[in-house]
């Protein structure tokens, strides 16, 4: 009997040796809080967390989601959490006044941060004179001057309104402003709302692309750096995850985690890139950004990239990411 | 609230449970020592959490209240949502009353209005925000939309109550001696209404200052609601610190100021020297 | 006592008529004044709503909100009228109270949010804090009134027939303000019905006015419209809640007669 026992041991030892280590969870190499926004930009969180792969890296996470990316900032803000998901100009506001490392990209497209106009102003030079409408210190900002830029216009040849894009939407349909510069899902909503009288005029595409980062606390990071590269393989699992899945099944998942709404989360995932890779279009688009928030006197200290960029823990996930 | 309640006459609490009289006179210099005993405790609770963004000690506050002074135009953003909140407060108020007035003489009107009145008061100005726009735009309008609306409501329910509270018998007898409808309003239903209306009055003047800072939401590009919101969206704790602190110190003062105002101008309506 | 049966429908004619008008008026509106895209008329709100309410949404995000509403309101009032009574008691806790009250009152919770962020977490605490917070800076100034408003002459009879503090405070003081007393909670609890939108924008996952701002923020104004609905009616329905209550209970103290 115990010869025969002690043959089964042998065979399992080698058994579990060979096929490597059982795909159930691990015990729990770090714990984080993650706050972010409810939207499809950031689903590689999501992903990360519904799908078990921070489980699987040994990752013990909580996922907390605002109802908008400024309220996870300002609760990120009060110091609880190591991890915020946001967009390019919310992360470098950040940074003014919290020691964060801006671990990797997750998502960037250039078709989601967009300009609606009323029927009769075919192009951006007509915005001359006319009434825009832009939510002020928001990515949006800098996407309006910078295609202003291109035709010519500057920020005086425009009158600028300052609203949230949920306020833009009845006053481009009503026709108090003429333009306004915003978001999708706000784009398709004007058009269905004003049937048709609201169109979009353009996309970022060809002027700005928007990256959405994922960043950490410094203290977070430099005190669990096996940890963070942990957290970072999953996100790069979770990120394959939605390139490998079918839209309609990815947006499904995404709808119900942020219980959000299906046919706007669909329409808006069809638009957005999911990638991890740090190139270098992503260093010098956070570079023009910073530039251009100093100029404008949004932010008073420039930004040492290098110090926050946290490109070594992504290359430890895998050397292709940083390129 | 606190505007409405008598600011320098001794409170008529028992004279067993309350200190000598005749303490009025020292009543500023109180006050005084307390405001300084605040500031002494935050300039604490600032030092124990040590990270000025958090909460920036009160020497950070000042110091940025001069910065916004000097060159940031808090001045100008303090007039501008003074002037905001005054013909809103203004025009709701007159409104107000006077529609609070009606239905509360007419009952079928309570009856079938009321309701509505009653239902709308749970929402607060930023859920309007938007009904705002559609209906007024985006201009100087739909902020004052919402300012009204607000404090109309308040007087409407207080005049309301106001009204319903007059004794029928009180009416009747002025009207069996031959008194006009407006000698009825004027020296019978205003007197007894007029301690609610203050009321109102006084909780609707709060209210208008709190729904300005929404309302400020609305493309505004001055006033104290703006600087609150833009120092949000650039984690400025200190310039929040600053709009809030200006905002209630405006309101405080323009409520003093208000209260004895109403005193003076409408105290012939009341019954006694209230 | 005569002619009940006119009366009945005379009343009944009343409750439909003030459902009825402002719903009728309001989809009329909609449809032909305003944008049905952007104020979605009552019709298509309750379709809505039927929906939300079939899948069980509306009734967690509802019952999770009220539980806030009356936890804060509760307390917020308890602690208001201990500092009211206190204050009015002793000029000298009113003084010290006062300025710091007026600026308090002026300041909307909406603008507090961030610092109630930072200072006291992102859960329910920091909720519960802001509902407090209003309910408090209510009620204070509503307690003091009603116990100022008091006749001295009231309390010195009381003394001089030797009545003991305690007795005085429960025989005259309380009583005699407590119809301001609860005319202010009435009015506290409007608002707190109020301020639940704000206080659920700190960090909340569900209740309506989570809902009400995260339709704003995905522009579904028929859900935002609910939302609002919702929160209309319930105010309502605990305003009239409230006021059978105490016309019930303490019928000397009705909040509100009806006269004639």
């Amino acid at each position: 009997m115990t010869q025969r026992r002690w043959w089964m041991a042998l065979v399992l030892a080698m058994t579990t040796t060979l096929l490597g280590e059982a795909p159930s969870a691990r015990a729990a190499d770090v714990t984080l809080t993650a706050f972010s926004g409810p939207f499809p930009h950031f689903a590689p969180l999501f992903v990360a967390d519904g799908k078990g792969f921070f489980k699987k890296h040994g990752v013990n996470a909580t996922v907390r989601l605002f109802e908008s990316g400024g309220a996870a900032s300002a609760a990120f803000r009060g110091g609880r959490a190591d991890v915020l998901s946001g967009c390019d100009f919310p992360t470098i506001s950040l940074l003014q006044v919290e020691d964060a490392v801006v671990l990797a990209p997750i998502e960037h497209d250039s078709e989601s941060i967009m300009i609606s106009a009323r029927e009769g102003i075919g192009s951006l030079k007509d915005l001359k004179g006319k009434k825009v409408g832009i939510p002020l210190r928001s990515t949006s900002e800098f996407f309006t001057f910078r295609a202003l830029r291109d035709v010519g216009l500057g920020p005086k040849d425009i009158e600028v309104v300052n609203l949230g894009p949920a306020d833009m939407l009845p006053a481009v349909v009503r026709g108090d402003i003429d333009v306004a510069s915003w978001w999708q899902p706000f784009g398709w909503r004007a058009e269905e709302a004003s049937g048709g009288k609201v169109r979009t005029l353009t996309t970022s595409k060809g002027y700005y692309t928007l990256w959405c980062p994922i960043s950490a606390r410094r203290k977070f990071v430099e005190e669990n750096p096996a940890g963070t590269v942990a957290f970072l393989r999953a996100m790069r699992d979770a990120v394959q995850w939605l390139n490998q899945t079918p839209l309609d099944e990815r947006a499904a998942f995404v709808t119900e985690y942020a219980k959000g709404d299906l046919k706007i989360t669909k329409q808006l995932m069809s638009l957005l890139t999911y990638d991890m890779t740090e190139t270098p279009e992503y260093r010098a688009a956070m570079k023009e950004m910073e530039t251009f928030m100093l100029n404008a006197g949004l932010i008073k200290r420039p930004i040492d990239w290098d110090k926050v960029l946290g490109s070594r823990y992504l290359r430890e996930v895998s050397p292709q990411l940083v390129k | 609230m606190a505007a409405s309640v008598s600011s320098t006459r001794s409170p008529a609490a028992p004279t067993a449970l309350r200190p000598a009289a005749g303490r009025p006179r020292s009543a500023p210099l109180r006050q005084a020592v307390s405001v300084v005993l605040l500031i002494a405790l935050w300039q604490a609770l600032s030092e124990w959490f040590a990270d000025p963004t958090v909460v920036p000690s009160p020497g950070a506050v000042v110091s940025r209240t001069g910065e916004l002074v000097a060159s940031g135009g808090l001045l100008q953003d303090a007039a501008a949502t003074l002037g905001r909140v005054v013909i809103g407060y203004v025009l709701g108020a007159v409104l107000g009353v006077a529609f609070g007035l009606l239905i509360g003489w007419f009952g079928w009107m309570e009856r079938l209005l009321g309701p509505s009145l009653n239902f709308v008061r749970s929402i607060p100005p930023i859920a309007w925000v938007p009904f705002s726009i559609i209906v007024f735009g985006i201009g100087e309008g739909s902020k004052y939309a919402i300012i009204v609306y607000l404090v109309f409501i308040v007087l409407a329910l207080s005049a309301a109550a106001g009204v319903r509270e007059t004794p029928r018998i009180r009416v009747r007898a002025a009207q069996a001696l031959g008194a006009g409808r407006r000698a009825v309003l004027l020296r019978v239903i205003l007197p007894s209404a007029f301690p609610f209306i203050l009321t109102g009055l006084g909780v609707a003047l709060n209210l208008a200052f709190m729904a300005v800072v929404s309302a400020e939401l609305i493309g505004a590009r001055s006033g104290l609601g703006h600087v609150i919101t833009h120092a949000q969206a650039m984690f400025e704790t200190d310039t929040m610190l600053v709009g809030i602190l200006s905002l209630g110190v405006v309101g405080g003062l323009f409520g003093r100021g208000a209260d004895w105002l109403i005193r003076r101008g409408l105290g012939r309506f009341s019954n006694r020297v209230a | 006592m005569t002619r009940p049966n006119r009366i009945g429908w005379a009343r009944a004619g009343f409750v439909v008529g003030a459902v009825l008008l402002p719903l009728a008026t309001w989809e009329l509106l909609s449809r032909a004044v305003l944008n049905p895209n952007l104020v979605p008329p009552p019709s298509v709100v309750a379709a809505t709503a039927a929906g939300m309410l079939a899948d069980g949404e509306l009734f967690a995000h509802t019952t999770i909100s009220l539980r806030r509403i009356f936890v804060g309101f509760s307390l917020g009032s308890v602690i208001g009228i201990a500092v009211g009574l206190a204050a009015a008691s002793s000029p000298f806790i009113w003084d010290a109270l006062r300025p710091l009250l007026a600026v308090c009152s002026t300041v909307p919770p909406i603008a507090l949010i961030p610092l109630a962020m930072l200072w006291f977490g992102i859960d329910e605490f920091a909720r519960l804090f802001l509902i407090v917070y209003l309910a408090a800076v209510l009620m204070i100034p509503s307690t003091v009134n009603g116990v100022r408003s008091i006749p001295a002459i009231r309390l010195r009879a009381a003394e001089s027939l030797g009545a003991r503090r305690a007795r005085i405070y429960l025989g005259v003081v309380l009583p005699d303000a407590l119809p301001s007393i609860l005319s202010g909670l009435r009015i506290t609890l409007g608002f707190c019905f109020m301020v639940v939108v704000a206080a659920e924008m700190i960090g909340a996952s569900s209740g309506i006015g989570y809902l009400i701002m995260q339709s704003r923020y995905y522009a579904l104004t028929t859900k935002m419209f609910v939302g609002i609905l919702v929160l209309g009616v319930l105010g309502m329905g605990f305003d009239t809640i409230f006021r059978r209550l105490v016309a019930g209970l303490l019928p000397r103290f009705a909040v509100e007669k009806r006269t004639g």
